[in-house]
């Protein structure tokens, strides 16, 4: 587990149709077209509305520790269709997360899968009907 | 026999009127959680009040309805505004009103009662009361952002008619019909014809009634999806608490 590594994996995905975020910000700091995967430890999670957010240290390939930020849509859709709740992070946790990139390069992204790590997967974008 | 004659018509006469009764009398079983569909829920990406996708042409806006309709920064629409420069009142956590409010993704729960009917948003935790009782509008107006209704019964329905809104007050006070930034004013009145197509859906047909900021009344309508789960808190001032780069614009 010592990869820690932000591997930026950008991935054309232009298929996004059936996105149902709550589209707070249609244009958003977030580059929509493209995904990035992080990996790291969290180290806070903030499961408020209209978004929840999930911060994680990052060990960049020079050693170096970086905090990134990851946004989810609100507490009640990741509650319903997933079970989400104050409780589904904690401090120390290992989790890689796939979403859009800032379009700014900043160290955040809007949160599309989360990957724990038991290597369960939760598409936190597909609300089922 | 008259007598005899007398009470059959009688006997007819309340047995016709028992039946009349039976038919309108009914009230339509509109209660439950409802949800507007949005992308991933079967629906249109985002749903809108005025659309090409819901009504053949633009609703038809007065130069007043034109003069603000320009000055609106909606985040959606054609030429989306980023989060920082958008004018809406919902970034505020200012309320929507109504309509507005049924075109967000969050469910809303109706409570028929004898005397009125009960609409609770999860969106911004608000309640709105539909009076059925019969009462008129009240002669000194509150206006409210979601407005004065009452409401009866016709048939499978529920018509319902709101007035008495705040209206378009200035470039940074929109008051909007929904997320596009369509504008009214203090002089809207609402018109809603709520029924259930089908067990699992209900239809709301929506009358726009603005003298101010339209030519003409002009129409339109949505559709929510039952929903088996409950109500629960959703607090948009929560924003404020939040550290993610993008809840904390600069303004």
């Amino acid at each position: 587990m010592k990869k820690r590594n932000v591997f930026i994996v950008v991935s054309l995905l232009t298929a996004i149709t059936g996105v149902s975020i709550e589209a707070h910000h249609a244009n958003s700091l977030y580059d929509r077209s493209t995904d990035i995967t992080i990996s790291g430890t969290v180290s806070k999670w903030q499961f408020i509305n209209p978004h929840a957010g999930l911060w994680l240290d990052i060990m960049g390939e020079n050693g170096e520790k970086q905090e990134w930020s990851a946004e989810f849509q609100g507490t009640l859709d990741l509650y319903r269709h997933f079970k989400f709740n104050k409780d589904t992070f904690k401090p120390g946790d290992s989790i890689t997360l796939i979403g859009h990139p800032a379009r700014t390069g900043g160290p955040t992204i809007s949160t599309r899968i989360v990957i724990f790590a038991d290597g369960s997967e939760v598409d936190v974008r597909s609300a089922p009907d | 026999m008259s007598g005899y004659r007398i009470t059959a018509k009688t006997i007819l006469l309340l047995v016709g009127l028992s039946a009349i009764t039976t038919v309108f009398g009914q009230t339509p079983e509109l209660s439950g959680v409802w949800q507007s569909l949005w992308g991933g829920r079967g629906g249109p990406r985002y749903p809108t009040l005025a659309s090409p996708a819901l009504v053949n042409e633009e609703p038809p806006l007065t130069q007043w309805g034109q003069e603000r309709f320009a000055l609106a920064k909606p985040i959606h629409g054609a030429n989306p505004a980023s989060a920082t420069e958008s004018n809406a009142a919902e970034l505020l956590c200012l309320p929507m009103g109504m309509p507005h409010a049924y075109f967000r993704p969050r469910p809303f729960e109706i409570i028929q009662l004898p005397d009125r009917v009960v609409m609770l948003f999860e969106t911004d935790n608000f309640w709105r009361v539909i009076y059925t009782d019969g009462r008129e509008f009240p002669e000194i107006p509150l206006h409210t952002w979601n407005g004065y209704s009452i409401g009866h019964y016709e048939g499978d329905s529920l018509v319902i008619e709101t007035r008495y809104f705040i209206g378009w007050e200035s470039e940074q006070q929109q008051r909007w019909l929904d997320r596009l930034g369509w504008p009214h004013s203090d002089e809207l009145r609402l018109i809603e014809k709520i029924r259930r197509i089908d067990e699992q859906t209900l239809e709301n047909k929506i009358t726009i009634d603005d003298p101010i900021a339209y030519k003409t009344p002009w129409n339109s309508s949505i559709t929510f999806k039952s929903r088996d789960f409950e109500l629960a808190e959703f607090i948009c001032q929560e924003l404020m608490l939040s550290e993610l780069p993008e809840m904390k614009p600069e303004r």
